[in-house]
């Protein structure tokens, strides 16, 4: 494995019941990397990311985070390793407060070694209608206000990397743009990596990362970066129509 | 005036009595979704517990009853390791595993114990109003069961566990993916359901015959309680056994009990057909509007 791989997926297989979705899949996130992960619906993405967070069993191949093998490692100490997660269509607690849904994983981790407070306030300055909305419902937020929740919980505890699953999904193209200029910052400053499951072409644009193109549970085909700094040009490379 | 305080008494008495019936069950069915019909037989070792204990050992009643909410948390604790952690996500599944315990327990506590045990007797006075004489125990367990339920709406609604509870409970695997250990949120709350329907046990065992089917006298007010909440039932358990407690004693106080047992029952059947979410669903509904 290379000195600075942060993330290594191995021949990687899973699926669900006797149905295998993901198939012999491979690559690597090092550290402050941005990479895009892209295809049509039903091609395996969310399955594959559910795989490496261990929502999902892996059937064949490995999965190392930091040169330690996770592949058969609970999801919750995925999460205390440094993986952080933002689902598909959000999923925020709806019985939960906005901060006590941003606070939880906090709550999960009894030896964290940040001031919880400063970390909080961080994470205000990043989204900061997240502070007005603090004691609201988590439900009662709009869809891009839930997704800032969702990358709000997830960058609490100082991941090392995450793992965001169609973060622009339904979302009006202001806040993915914002969305992307976070995350592009995010990178930058405090080197977290990120593995963006996209079908928005702008972002992937915008984000202006290495792509990966999923077709049928496979890697098809990887994209470099200087090949998607268009709109157009990232277009016609992922086929996508979007 | 006494008429109304001896309305009021017979009031609290079965509101007290629904509400640490049910408050056990609507953590472990109404939060977990297990529906646990060995409830009344955890009910049944806080009794058992908390009264062999005080007579083997000669303890002080509230030490007693302290041992009895111990040995329940733990033999909910065991149960929950061997049996109900694989059952989570399995509601018809654990109404079979359940009921088998329940059937083991009971006989079991025959085969020990025998048909009845001694018991103890009902601590603290009487005091009159009037002609009436009321037992200030029964005031006592009044106030008992309203603190308890503050306790608990505290424990679950303003504390860090109640957070990582009610998000597990919520969806368990994306609170993993958060880094919540499910399995231990799962088995702490188990213990608290099951150290709740202990402390019914102990708080009733002085009141009543030590039998070893004392839990089934709860288990019918537990269950209809628990649906008149509805799914969320720190929000509608109290309206529910208010209400329940207030058919009950109007129905007792001009007919009988048997009558205002019946009362009850049918008062339920009218909530699940007009009240589906029960009181928790028009509540929170209301105050969405």
């Amino acid at each position: 494995m290379e000195k600075n791989s942060l993330l290594k997926i191995e021949n990687l297989s899973s699926g669900y019941g006797s149905t295998i979705i993901v198939n012999d899949f491979s690559f690597e996130v090092e550290e402050g990397q941005i990479l895009s992960i892209t295809g049509s619906n039903g091609m395996g993405k969310t399955t594959l990311m559910k795989s490496i967070m261990g929502l999902i069993d892996a059937r064949v191949g490995k999965v190392f985070f930091k040169n330690e093998d996770i592949t058969d490692v609970s999801p919750d100490y995925r999460s205390k390793l440094g993986i952080g997660y933002v689902p598909q269509g959000r999923e925020i607690f709806s019985a939960l407060t906005v901060e006590q849904n941003i606070l939880l994983p906090i709550y999960s981790r009894k030896n964290l070694k940040l001031n919880v407070q400063v970390k909080l306030q961080e994470i205000y300055n990043l989204f900061p209608i997240l502070k007005e909305k603090k004691d609201a419902n988590g439900s009662s937020l709009s869809g891009g206000q839930q997704q800032q929740l969702a990358i709000a919980r997830a960058l609490i505890f100082d991941p090392d990397i995450i793992i965001l699953d169609e973060p622009a999904e339904g979302i009006q193209p202001s806040i993915v743009k914002f969305i992307g200029s976070t995350l592009i910052n995010l990178s930058k400053n405090l080197k977290k990596a990120f593995i963006v499951v996209e079908q928005n072409i702008s972002l992937i644009s915008q984000l202006n990362s290495d792509c990966l193109l999923v077709e049928k549970g496979k890697l098809s085909k990887k994209i470099k970066s200087s090949d998607l700094n268009s709109i157009e040009k990232a277009r016609s490379l992922l086929s996508l129509h979007k | 005036m006494v008429f109304l305080f001896n309305i009021f008494y017979q009031f609290g008495d079965s509101l007290a009595f629904l509400l640490l019936a049910a408050i056990g069950l609507a953590v472990i069915f109404g939060m977990m979704k297990i529906i646990n019909l060995a409830h009344g037989e955890f009910i049944t070792v806080g009794a058992y517990g908390t009264v062999v204990s005080g007579k083997v050992f000669n303890l002080p009643l509230p030490i007693a009853m302290v041992f009895g909410v111990i040995i329940t948390v733990i033999f909910g604790l065991i149960l929950e390791k061997l049996i109900i952690r694989y059952l989570y996500g399995r509601p018809l599944d654990s109404v079979v595993a359940t009921w088998g315990i329940s059937l083991i327990v009971s006989q079991s506590f025959l085969v020990i114990f025998g048909p009845s045990y001694e018991g103890l007797q009902t601590p603290m006075g009487n005091f009159k109003l009037g002609e009436f004489s009321y037992s200030e125990y029964r005031v006592f367990l009044i106030i008992f069961a309203l603190l308890i339920l503050v306790l608990l709406y505290y424990l679950f609604m303003k504390t860090s566990f109640g957070t990582l509870a009610r998000a597990t409970i919520e969806n368990p695997n994306i609170s993993s993916s958060m880094g919540v250990n499910v399995q231990n949120v799962y088995t702490v709350t188990f213990a608290i359901g099951a150290g709740l329907a202990g402390v019914t046990g102990a708080l009733y065992a002085p009141t009543m015959t030590i039998v070893p089917s004392i839990g089934q006298a709860f288990i019918v007010s537990s269950f209809i309680t628990v649906v008149t909440a509805g799914a969320s039932p720190f929000v509608g358990l109290v309206p529910a056994a208010a209400f329940l407690g207030m058919v009950q004693t109007s129905v007792t106080f001009f007919y009988k009990s048997t009558i205002g047992l019946i009362a009850i029952l049918c008062a339920v059947i009218l909530i699940i057909r007009y009240l589906p979410q029960g009181f928790s669903g028009l509540i929170l509904k209301t105050r969405s509007k």
